[in-house]
């Protein structure tokens, strides 16, 4: 069973209030701050809610522990941000 | 077995010994007078003996049984963490084409896929992108769809309003593909 479903991949990339572009066969869910785009991830169209995405924490520079957490509430959009100025990737 | 106590009584001189054993069974294994009569004593002596190699050979083969199932549920334990092990071991798949897309491979690359809770997961490194699928050809091909989304995506967006990882994603799918301007001829954009 996969940790990051793509049920709660929408929900991170409604937590990080990210803006979806649809390409071929996946919408990009891009997350922005300041102006600036500073990660994007794809999630399968048409595919079940259960299927997996657990390809995600590495492309918004976190760990899966950490993504789900996004995805389920605890940890907050603006904690993701100062995760990611630590990273260096912003 | 009535009618066998009945012909001991009715002829006591001829079955009195029997009779008596078969009221008191027990006498057989004491008996000494049987001794040199009959066999009888004999037997059940070599039943007991029998009886003790039955015991002896039946707890011999329990214990080889008992062996033998333990040794085959380790072996089904080793099947299953072979099988694990063979899904999980990261495959490198070469991506040489994205065909029948406008795309072409400026450099040909690598990807990894492998297995992972379930599902396979496909990844180019050097990009930060992956992609996943039920079975490995799957992540794969949703690994190229994804390149081929986020190379058109990131083109689309000014260079001054992408963060450092999405800058660094575009440079590294910028050196690796390219678009073709219709499907016929080399003409990149980029």
């Amino acid at each position: 069973m996969a940790v990051i479903t793509k049920e709660l991949a929408e929900k991170i990339a409604l937590k990080l209030k990210a803006k979806f572009i649809s390409k071929k066969e996946h919408d990009f869910a891009q997350i922005y701050h300041e102006g600036k785009l500073i990660a994007f991830f794809g999630i399968r169209r048409g595919s079940k809610k259960d299927e997996g995405h657990d390809f995600i924490p590495s492309q918004i520079f976190v760990t899966t522990g950490q993504a789900k957490l996004l995805g389920q509430c605890p940890l907050l959009r603006e904690e993701w941000i100062r995760i990611l100025k630590a990273k260096g990737k912003i | 077995m009535s009618d066998l106590m009945e012909i001991c009584r009715r002829y006591p001189e001829d079955y009195a010994e029997p009779t008596r054993l078969w009221a008191d069974p027990s006498a057989c294994m004491q008996g000494t007078h049987w001794e040199g009569k009959s066999s009888v004593s004999a037997d059940l002596a070599e039943i007991a003996e029998l009886m003790d190699k039955f015991r002896e050979q039946f707890f011999q083969n329990w214990h080889q049984i008992a062996r033998i199932e333990g040794l085959e549920r380790e072996i089904l334990l080793l099947k299953n963490r072979f099988d694990y092990l063979e899904r999980s071991a990261p495959l490198i798949v070469p991506i040489e084409s994205f065909s029948p897309e406008p795309y072409e491979i400026l450099k040909p690359f690598h990807v990894v896929v492998k297995f992972y809770d379930g599902q396979y997961i496909a990844s180019f490194f050097d990009a930060n992108l992956g992609a996943s699928g039920d079975t490995q050809e799957e992540a794969v091909l949703n690994l190229k769809d994804t390149l081929i989304g986020a190379f058109d995506m990131l083109n689309e967006i000014e260079e001054d309003k992408l963060g450092p990882g999405p800058r660094h994603q575009k440079s590294v799918l910028k050196e690796f593909l390219a678009r073709r301007d219709n499907g016929s001829n080399n003409e990149r954009v980029s």
